[in-house]
């Protein structure tokens, strides 16, 4: 799996705030809030087990395996993660973001466009014009594939006589 | 023996359907196609492309699921030949030898044993799968509750020791699957759970949405870190056909490697990677010249090529026979088949057997039109390795949104996936494995249902487990492959494993 990413920060840095420390730390987190977020449901018995039973013995496993993950990583200074290249990773969630706001208001063909221009931006390098035409010819097949053939159950392109 | 081939016939006549052969068809070309293009896995090519899939009949549906997950596998090998470049694990020693022949100018001739390797194994296995699945189907149709909890425990076991990296990251990505599969209403008391009074998270969390963010999504913000620009060296494709002295040597090894696949890759946790490593070392092992290995020796191609390929497919034993996905691609699977409403478990052969006799028989008919299409088409997907990334990952990105849209009609559905993106870039940003996630998300519910049910049947006692001589033998096997993980010598061997890959 590295094969696919070459450009990992260098493995210089020790640091206590590894990749150990962080994701025991993130675990018991999600444990906690288990716990707190889980608070009414009844837990029950063993025998006739509530619907807060599996989750709180869920939680506890999840804040204690986490509390184990991140004294280890404490214990034992690591490599911090790598750099977090954030352009792809905005970039692609907005992408996301607008396809989903644009897609019932204004239609399949403009979500489509709006997306893949958005998403062009992902890596340095603006390239406007081969974006926007590849944008136009993936609108027009998604159009085609999904509305046209597949019935999927949204407009075109926006309608003015609502 | 009559009754093995009168189900292989039944289950030819439902794939050889035209509207059948042309789903199987279409998914090996379009695995092919992503497979080809580096990057993106098998498990992120069939989370992608599963959403298409919604439209087809269960059957239809599995068949082509099936065709583009072996067909990604096909295209992995394809680019390790000819541009050293690796589509996914499972081919990553193909680069080694596969190269290696086409640096020689024998480019053709390592494709041709990969592909033929692969038939080979495709074969046998289609054959073990028609014959073992039935058998285990048979003995699961008796399991109760606690050897049902027993068998899951033991599938999440073996998929943190085959995990990457660290065992108690594995666990805890597990458990935290789990809580992600516990969001939502609770079945026996239907009462809210973790749903924040969110209304999209009353029916729970989408799978779709879930392994789209984690594989899809994430990986594509993984890959663009370096860029969306990538050059490779070409080589030529001249003569295709191997000489007879390239038979005399892959057969044996082709052979070897199969009956490895098989054996690994029925192994909950099981896969195509570590089978086509194994295979590899164990021709290293057994060549009379083990110095000829990575510079082009034929075995070298033709053993992880076949040992990838039974592994890929054996792992269909247990998910459909025990409806226990062994890995994250056929947790994708057992996803899809509860999306057409199916209940994934041994009573599938008897109740679907339009279903798992096509879906078996297709596999067969599937590898055949891949040597078809991979050795006179080659030029095709020579020509698609010239498709920069720079205009695929939008079209990607807009397939998975309207893919997880079209599940439900949910725009919800797509700002989910858009979090788990971002929540699976994270979790790799934090070397923590996403596949133990996707294992426990999809066996959370059940194992709390059969967890709840076999305490209520003894009033609290939870020996049950113990005294129940499969649910025991189930316990017994996990805790000794737990134990074996977190011993230093077989820690040692998994870490070379597992870093190999």
């Amino acid at each position: 799996m590295s094969l696919d990413n070459p450009s990992v920060a260098p493995a210089t840095a020790r640091s206590r705030l590894n990749h150990d420390t962080l994701s025991g730390a993130l675990c018991a987190a999600v444990g906690l809030l288990g716990l707190w977020a889980g608070r009414s449901l009844e837990a029950g018995t063993a025998a006739e087990m509530g619907p807060g039973y599996v989750p709180r013995l869920l939680c506890l496993g999840l804040l204690a395996l986490g509390l184990v993950i991140a004294l280890t990583g404490l214990r034992r200074p690591g490599v911090r993660p790598g750099g977090i290249a954030w352009r792809p990773l905005l970039v692609v969630t907005l992408a996301v973001l607008v396809f989903a706001g644009l897609l019932e208001r204004l239609g399949l063909a403009l979500a489509v466009v709006a997306a893949v221009v958005i998403a062009g931006a992902a890596t340095p390098g603006a390239r406007t014009r081969e974006t926007v035409i590849a944008a136009l010819v993936l609108a027009a097949a998604l159009v085609l594939i999904f509305i046209t053939g597949l019935g999927l159950p949204v407009p075109a392109l926006p309608r003015f006589d609502r | 023996m009559d009754f093995l081939f009168g189900n292989i016939l039944h289950g030819l006549a439902v794939a050889m359907t035209p509207a059948n052969l042309a789903l199987c068809f279409a998914g090996c070309v379009l695995g092919t196609l992503i497979g080809v293009l580096p990057g993106l896995g098998p498990t992120a090519t069939v989370a992608m492309l599963m959403p298409v899939t919604f439209w087809l009949d269960p059957t239809g549906a599995l068949i082509m699921m099936a065709g583009v997950f072996y067909g990604s596998q096909y295209g992995g090998s394809t680019t390790a030949i000819l541009v050293n470049l690796p589509g996914e694990s499972s081919s990553v020693v193909t680069c080694l030898d596969g190269y290696a022949m086409a640096r020689q100018g024998r480019a053709g001739a390592a494709l041709a044993i990969a592909a033929l390797a692969s038939l080979f194994a495709g074969t046998v296995t289609t054959f073990l799968i028609a014959w073992a699945g039935p058998a285990i189907a048979s003995v699961a149709l008796q399991f109760q509750s606690p050897d049902y909890v027993a068998v899951m425990v033991l599938g999440l076991v073996a998929a943190v020791v085959l995990a990457h990296g660290s065992v108690v990251k594995a666990v805890a990505m597990i458990l935290l699957g789990i809580f992600l599969g516990l969001i939502g209403t609770d079945v026996s008391t239907s009462e809210q759970r973790f749903t924040f009074g969110l209304d999209t998270l009353f029916d729970g969390i989408g799978f779709v949405p879930l392994s789209m963010g984690l594989f899809g999504l994430a990986e594509i913000m993984f890959n663009l870190e370096g860029g969306a620009e990538g050059n490779r060296t070409r080589v030529a494709i001249n003569r295709l056909w191997p000489t007879r002295r390239d038979f005399r040597e892959a057969t044996p090894a082709a052979v070897r490697g199969t009956l490895l696949g098989c054996f690994l890759g029925v192994l909950p946790g099981g896969g195509s990677t570590i089978p086509s490593f194994a295979a590899y070392s164990l021709e290293k092992k057994l060549a009379r010249d083990p110095s000829r290995f990575g510079r082009g020796a034929v075995q070298g191609v033709a053993a992880p090529e076949a040992a990838n390929n039974a592994g890929a497919q054996a792992c269909f034993i247990p998910m459909l026979s025990l409806g226990i996905p062994p890995n994250a691609v056929m947790a994708l699977m057992v996803g899809a088949m509860m999306v057409h409403g199916i209940q994934p478990g041994p009573q599938i052969i008897q109740k679907q057997p339009d279903l798992f006799w096509g879906l078996v028989a297709s596999m067969w008919i599937g590898n055949l039109m891949l040597v078809v299409l991979n050795l006179p088409l080659i030029w095709i997907w020579v020509k698609l390795l010239e498709v920069p990334y720079r205009f695929l990952f939008p079209a990607v990105i807009v397939l998975c949104g309207i893919g997880v849209y079209s599940l439900d009609n949910r725009l919800s559905d797509v700002v989910l996936m858009a979090f788990f993106g971002v929540f699976g870039y994270g979790l790799r940003k934090l070397e923590c494995e996403p596949a133990p996630l996707l294992l426990g998300f999809i066996l959370g519910p059940l194992l709390e249902e059969n967890f709840r049910r076999s305490l209520m049947l003894t009033g609290g006692d939870a020996s049950i487990f113990l005294t129940r001589p499969i649910s025991l033998s189930f316990l017994v096997v996990s805790v000794i492959l737990l134990a074996a993980v977190l011993l230093p010598a077989f820690r040692q061997r998994r870490e070379q494993w597992t870093e190999e890959a």
